[in-house]
């Protein structure tokens, strides 16, 4: 309660003082309400894979278009941290931590076309934040679609490398295997051992198919199952934040797709040490 | 050249990519502009391999293409450029080089397993060059757009 009314006070103050030195608009709203929405929107691109140029340029624009005066953003893979000079001249810091880090081109879409929205024309943050939630709520692709895409995509990377027709149909029901796998293992689940699980039942179950399927090779089957699971976003993302100048975030987000191609290849390794010799 | 292997090459891979393109969730309105893009680099990716081309060139010249025009497409369509870009650069992962890097690091083949892993490693700096060269250029341009906006302020 204390902390509202100190805040209050002081907006006012600023008001009276600025409405006469400058012309710029005095928004209606608490800018921490504002922040708070904005530093929403900034992770939720994280979250959903964007590079950390795109994170800082977003919220550096939003802020100035909510009539900020100075922007510092600082962002890196997991967290996203601002400083801002508000409309009245009171300083506000917020900082977000982000949980998770997935891949959804349309979510970094939908985010993009809100905050050029917003850019234009600022509108209320409560209303803004829900719109927020309700993108992030959306799945635009049923689990349905999923599987039937990841059989695709396993198959047609098994023939694309060299494989023959057979060796592409056993692929693409590994591949439906390893989407049934990442679909519905629970969140909480540590990344990296789903991973490291997910590579190893896709490496036996390539060997287990090829004992008894006449014209297969395991090779072709699990380079087009490993396709599925190579970190591609994140290789792509790091990439663009190294050249970018975002060394930090680059380099962790490089070390982060390296470590996961080697789990990929660890797991797949094991199911062909321990079941390779024996079919 | 082997004009079937082409044909046969792009199928599967085109297929393969329109599950990938739903996996990483690309939209459904900009999915067929990012089809294009991944088509543009599978093609270029297989007539090089068929001429028998370096593959540092080969994965140069198949990155830097759809690059371009993943730029001009996010600028046509408003869109950022990521959405184009992931499904473009993905049929150039080296995935049968790890594959076999990996296999012949467990067989203990050093040999073989050298071989594919520096040749792994020159893909993926063809593709990086590729990628700084036409980022660079673009970033280029548009700070030159952006003083030039200023100074005739």
């Amino acid at each position: 309660m204390c902390y509202t009314f100190v805040v209050e006070i002081s907006f006012s103050e600023g008001e009276l003082s600025m409405t006469e030195q400058i012309s710029s608009t005095v928004l209606p709203y608490d800018y921490d309400d504002v922040l708070d929405t904005i530093l929403d929107i900034g992770c939720r691109l994280l979250e959903a894979g964007a590079e950390v140029r795109r994170v800082e340029d977003t919220v550096e624009r939003l802020c100035f278009a909510y009539g900020a005066h100075d922007v510092d953003v600082f962002s890196i893979v997991v967290l996203v941290g601002v400083t801002v000079e508000g409309p009245n001249g009171d300083h506000y810091t917020q900082i977000r931590k982000v949980g998770s880090i997935g891949n959804s081109l349309v979510r970094i879409e939908k985010l993009n076309a809100l905050s050029r929205r917003l850019c234009a024309c600022p509108e209320d943050p409560w209303e803004v934040k829900d719109e927020v939630k309700r993108i992030c709520a959306k799945k635009t692709y049923s689990d349905f679609l999923m599987l039937i895409s990841a059989a695709i995509a396993a198959g047609g990377f098994a023939m694309f490398f060299g494989g023959s027709w057979t060796d592409g149909l056993v692929a693409a029901i590994i591949g439906v295997l390893i989407m049934v796998l990442s679909l519905y293992t629970p969140a909480k689940v540590n990344g990296t051992l789903k991973t490291f699980v997910t590579a190893f039942v896709a490496g036996a179950a390539a060997l287990g198919a090829c004992a008894f399927v006449p014209n297969t090779s395991p090779g072709e089957i699990m380079i087009g199952t490993i396709m599925l699971m190579i970190p591609g976003l994140a290789l792509g993302t790091s990439l663009r934040d190294l050249f970018g100048g975002d060394m930090v975030s680059g380099l962790l987000r490089f070390v982060q797709a390296s470590f996961t191609a080697a789990i990929i290849a660890a797991g797949y390794g094991l199911a062909w040490l321990t079941f390779g010799g024996v079919l | 050249m082997n004009w079937g292997q082409i044909v046969y090459g792009t199928v599967a891979c085109f297929v393969a990519l329109l599950g990938i393109a739903i996996i990483f969730d690309v939209p459904p309105k900009k999915l067929p502009w990012a089809m294009l893009g991944s088509l543009i680099s599978c093609v270029i990716m297989l007539i090089g391999d068929q001429l028998g081309i370096d593959p540092l060139i080969t994965n140069m010249a198949a990155t830097a293409l759809p690059c371009v025009y993943c730029e001009i497409m996010a600028r046509v369509l408003k869109t950022p450029t990521t959405i184009f870009m992931i499904p473009a650069l993905l049929p150039l992962v080296p995935g049968s080089r790890l594959y076999y890097t990996m296999f012949y690091l467990f067989s203990g083949e050093q040999q073989l397993f050298m071989e594919n892993m520096l040749a792994a490693v020159k893909i993926c700096t063809g593709i990086a060059m590729a990628i700084i060269v036409v980022t660079g250029a673009v970033r280029w341009i548009e700070a030159g757009k952006r003083q030039r906006a200023q100074n005739a302020r």
